[in-house]
């Protein structure tokens, strides 16, 4: 079987990137938007086309549970959630971070009830952006397909150990057909490479206890290791980038963030998600009009890419950022997170925030354009 | 980039990590050697690992870890054969 072009929804972009990996082990609970993600995996494992361990739960809390459990007896493990699914799991969610499991979770991005919606915002991740877990939100189908295989390298090495959630738009592209290239699975194996030598397993030789209670040396040793962790991600996520870009041929900015147009503009437009795929064209559209403006899409929103942000905010004049998620009583995470990076560095790039799109709403680049144009 | 193996919320068992719990004891398990029957279940029991198996073969009986035993009673509740009592301890 060679590499394929299809026409493929966001979902079942996950489930073939996961089919490829073969994890050991997969439980879920179904809940819109992803419950197509695992559907499919279910599937593939009753006909016998993988031999993972599918675990059927009654909860997203046990769903996660489960595949802890199975990271800590040294499996490869996969589960996808959304929305109210995910804060449903929460519990286990900075269990796994906290304990470095390296778990991948697929989570699709719907907003949070109430009022009852099942479209888009980022308010469900970004609510676990503290629990320890590396967080990748995706622009197109393709970058979800490369991105859930790109998770397990990254989660796997021995000097990151963490758990990661690839997150995909609910609906704009979960239940979106577009074009997906999808490389041959033994290659997509090969790159992945076996989990035969894992970062924690059960040795009955040498037996520990875990989850029992620690000191507070221990655990700010532990705390403080997982920090450094996420730091040595960064690197880890443009290795891994780049190491992909060279095997399959697609690359997604260094890993961390995605720039385009030109340095040096009067205006640019810092998103994350499909919102920073569309400003894109919004960018084309004012560069047409004659307008200095480009954009920035972060990629990775944990580990944030700070140094990265550092260089934008001293290459360009002034930073719009767009939130589709926002921390109640402050402001868009996103926006939180690069004044923090500019206030701390002593940069004083002007940074104006704006939070769209939240519940679904659509924002098309025309808007984007507007609101550059009301603050260039 | 260096390989390096996560700090985890693991801990391996050692030897007396609370101290010597034997302090603790208000009463002391005994066995009667003439009861005993080396079936070890007290042995399993033990929440402290603080006594060591019987042993059939060689014909020894269970032995109490005084050092860390902390007086619980389990071993002489559990014994089918009514072969451990508690003695009060006397300083």
């Amino acid at each position: 079987m060679a590499e394929e072009v299809v026409m493929l929804t966001g979902n079942h972009s996950v489930s073939e990137a996961v089919k490829r990996v073969k994890p050991d082990v997969i439980a879920a609970y179904p809940i819109t938007p992803q419950t197509a993600i695992i559907e499919y995996l279910s599937k593939l494992v009753d006909s016998g086309e993988m031999d993972s361990h599918f675990i059927r739960v009654e909860s997203e809390h046990s769903a996660l549970a489960a595949v802890a459990g199975a990271s800590w007896a040294g499996a490869r493990t996969f589960t996808a959630t959304s929305s109210q699914g995910l804060l449903y799991m929460g519990e286990w969610v900075f269990w796994t971070g906290y304990a470095r499991l390296p778990v991948v979770m697929a989570v699709v991005n719907r907003c949070l009830a109430p009022g009852w919606s099942i479209w888009v915002d980022l308010q469900d991740s970004m609510a676990f952006r503290d629990a320890g877990w590396i967080q990748i939100y995706n622009k197109n189908n393709q970058e979800v397909f490369d991105t859930t295989i790109q998770s397990y390298k990254i989660a796997e090495s021995k000097d990151i150990a963490l758990p990661v959630m690839p997150c995909l738009d609910g609906f704009v592209l979960s239940h979106t057909s577009s074009k997906v290239i999808l490389s041959d699975p033994e290659e997509v194996y090969n790159f992945v490479g076996d989990y035969s030598d894992p970062i924690i397993e059960i040795d009955t030789g040498k037996p520990f206890a875990y989850g029992s209670i620690v000191m507070p040396d221990k655990y700010n040793k532990d705390r403080k290791d997982l920090m450094e962790a996420m730091e040595r991600a960064k690197a880890k996520i443009k290795a891994v980038n780049k190491e992909f870009s060279e095997t399959f041929g697609r690359t997604y900015g260094n890993g961390l963030i995605e720039k385009y147009g030109d340095d040096d503009a009067d205006l640019t437009i810092v998103g994350i998600g499909t919102m920073a795929d569309e400003t894109q064209q919004a960018i084309d559209m004012l560069t047409s009009e004659g307008l200095k403006v480009n954009s920035v899409r972060v990629r990775t929103f944990r580990p944030f890419p700070t140094e990265d942000i550092i260089d934008i905010a001293k290459k360009n004049h002034k930073l719009l950022v767009i939130d589709r998620s926002v921390s109640f009583g402050h402001e868009g995470h996103l926006q939180m997170e690069i004044e923090s990076v500019l206030k701390r560095n002593s940069i004083d790039t002007p940074v104006i925030g704006k939070v769209m799109g939240l519940g679904g709403e659509d924002v098309p680049y025309t808007r984007i354009a507007k609101v550059a144009k009301e603050n260039l | 980039m260096t390989e390096k193996e996560p700090s985890m919320p693991i801990l391996y068992p050692i030897e007396g990590a609370a101290g010597l719990t034997g302090d603790w004891r208000t009463q002391r398990p005994i066995v009667d050697p003439e009861k005993c029957k080396m079936c070890n279940i007290c042995w399993q029991y033990c929440p402290d690992l603080a006594i060591t198996a019987a042993n059939k073969d060689e014909n020894k009986v269970i032995v109490f870890d005084y050092t860390y035993c902390k007086g619980c009673g389990i071993c002489a509740s559990e014994c089918p054969f009514g072969a451990i009592h508690m003695e009060k301890e006397v300083d």
